[in-house]
């Protein structure tokens, strides 16, 4: 049979049927398999972009969190991290009350991430004790049960028992921990944080958006933090009843604040001469305060929370933060005076209160809660009756121990090393 | 109806189904070319595993706070770690790593900012 002949046969007429059938299986097995080769490609290439961009936004928040310069630029910045145009990055960071707000945001290959934050400090050695009395050359005097476990940092009096009543002090070991000489004054604050501290209270910023809390319709506000601060303000006495406000909100008053127990607040700032918590009242805030912040019974705050009270040279009788009965509050409690003023303010905490973190009070600290982490005063004051005791601690624990070693404050303490406080959005 | 079953369609010649089978070959062949393409220029096992001993690597210097350079060699693979001060930041480190297969090929590298907590 010659070639031309065997071309020519015919076979069985199904066999084309046949190919073509497999011929489509075949086609689609292919292009199933191409479809497959793609999205496992794309999806391996996403993969890789976005554990670049992790890593580059891990990178850029060390970077951020490695300036510990007293001085605060808050200037937005886009770093080409090594040099190579690939990994770019940008960073910012902005004031947040006695915190900062830290983003950092990664490109590569038209994908953007994005990490937004609050970050905050470790304080300078002297926050490491349990007690800083500034050096007024009177001793401390224990009385009752009072258990100071951690290092103090005490005036040239030293420390002693004493008596109140006829009542002693009831053990045997005055301090668990070793004794340092303070100085004549606390340490100093930031002088940075302080006038920031002090154009909160004082300026109303651009007031093209300023906002009446009357506008606030729904139950819940909330403000992202890459934002700018949403800022209420009003010439009156403000009430936040019955809504949850969180994130980059600032509520202002040029007369008095009130938070009632039905408020959510969520790392927001208050800021009015006069500051009050409803008993039972829970949430995360820092309050900004001129002549005094109240929290009653039961008022619970919590990381980081702070409640600051800053001299704005009005020389007012009785500038004071009085946390009730009952309380719990983690994070700082500051009152700011100078020497003018030292005499005329006051930080009173009732029994059955605990703070956890840190009570820096620039005049009278009034003690009677259990704080577990650091006080800071020029004074001591204990009242029995129409008595006034200086030095005295009667029946209080104050324990450096039980401050957890991650706590972070506020760079208004100096600032040894930045660390991240909280995810924000 | 009846009809319609019953009728033949024209029956191909040999050629006609040796040239479909062949282009059926040639596509297929196309795909396999392209299967090879994508595991030796994307995520083959030998990546992933080497990304994966960067990536433990990289954790290891962290949380161990292995701030110096280093050479390890893991189940074939070389894992290389060159550290330099990152310019202009105290404290800041700059930690560059490598992965090389066992012909010396690079096959994957990064660089990472750590803050040096030695220091602080």
């Amino acid at each position: 049979m010659g070639q031309g002949k065997f071309f020519q046969k015919k076979i069985s007429g199904n066999s084309l049927i046949i190919t073509i059938i497999i011929g489509l299986v075949l086609a689609i097995l292919c292009s199933s398999l191409l479809l497959l080769f793609y999205y496992n490609r794309l999806w391996q290439s996403q993969v890789k972009i976005d554990r670049q961009l992790e890593r580059n936004i891990q990178s850029g928040i060390n970077l951020l969190l490695s300036d510990t310069s007293t001085i605060f630029v808050a200037t937005p910045d886009t770093i080409d991290l090594f040099g190579d145009a690939e990994n770019l990055i940008k960073t910012e960071r902005e004031r947040w009350g006695l915190f900062y707000i830290g983003l950092v945001e990664a490109y590569a290959a038209n994908t953007k991430k994005a990490k937004l934050f609050l970050y905050g400090s470790k304080p300078e050695k002297y926050y490491d004790g349990c007690i800083y009395l500034a050096d007024h050359q009177e001793a401390l005097s224990l009385i009752g049960d009072t258990r100071l476990t951690g290092d103090a940092y005490l005036s040239g009096g030293g420390i002693k028992p004493g008596y109140i009543n006829q009542r002693g002090y009831s053990f045997s070991r005055l301090l668990a921990g070793s004794i340092q000489r303070s100085k004549r004054d606390l340490p100093a604050l930031n002088e940075n944080t302080l006038e920031y501290l002090l154009a909160l209270e004082k300026s109303t910023g651009d007031t093209s958006f300023l906002k009446s809390m009357d506008i606030i319709e729904s139950d819940t506000l909330e403000r992202s933090f890459g934002d700018t601060a949403l800022t209420f303000f009003q010439h009156r006495r403000i009430v936040v009843a019955g809504k949850y406000l969180k994130g980059k909100i600032i509520i202002k008053s040029d007369s008095a604040i009130e938070v009632a127990k039905s408020a959510g607040l969520e790392n927001v700032i208050l800021v009015a001469p006069e500051i009050r918590f409803d008993a039972g009242f829970s949430g995360t805030v820092q309050a900004v305060a001129t002549d005094s912040i109240i929290a009653e019974a039961g008022t619970s705050l919590h990381y980081p929370s702070s409640l600051v009270l800053v001299n704005n040279g009005n020389s007012i009788d009785g500038k004071r933060i009085n946390i009730e009965k009952d309380c719990k509050l983690e994070g700082i409690i500051l009152s700011i005076a100078d020497s003018a003023h030292k005499q005329k303010t006051f930080v009173n905490i009732r029994s059955g209160t605990i703070i956890t973190g840190i009570v820096y009070a620039s005049g009278f600290l009034e003690n009677l809660a259990t704080i577990q982490g650091t006080a800071l005063t020029d004074l001591f004051i204990y009242r029995n009756g129409a008595s006034v005791y200086v030095n005295n601690l009667v029946d209080v624990e104050i324990n450096r121990n039980l401050l957890s070693k991650y706590f972070i404050s506020s760079p208004i303490f100096g600032n040894k090393k930045n660390n991240i406080l909280a995810w924000v959005k | 109806m009846g009809k319609i079953i019953r009728s033949r369609i024209r029956a191909a010649t040999i050629l006609e189904s040796i040239v479909a089978l062949t282009i059926l070959l040639v596509l297929f062949g196309i795909s396999i070319s392209l299967f090879v393409q994508v595991n030796l220029h994307g995520g083959s096992e030998k990546d992933v595993k080497a990304e994966q001993l960067l990536n433990e690597f990289s954790q290891a210097t962290i949380t161990e706070k292995r701030y110096f350079d280093e050479d390890i060699e893991k189940s074939g693979f070389i894992l290389k770690k060159l550290v330099t001060e990152y310019p202009g930041k105290l404290g800041l480190l700059q930690i560059h790593y490598l992965v090389y297969d066992s012909n010396k090929k690079l096959l994957l590298d990064w660089n990472e900012l750590v803050s040096n907590d030695n220091e602080a």
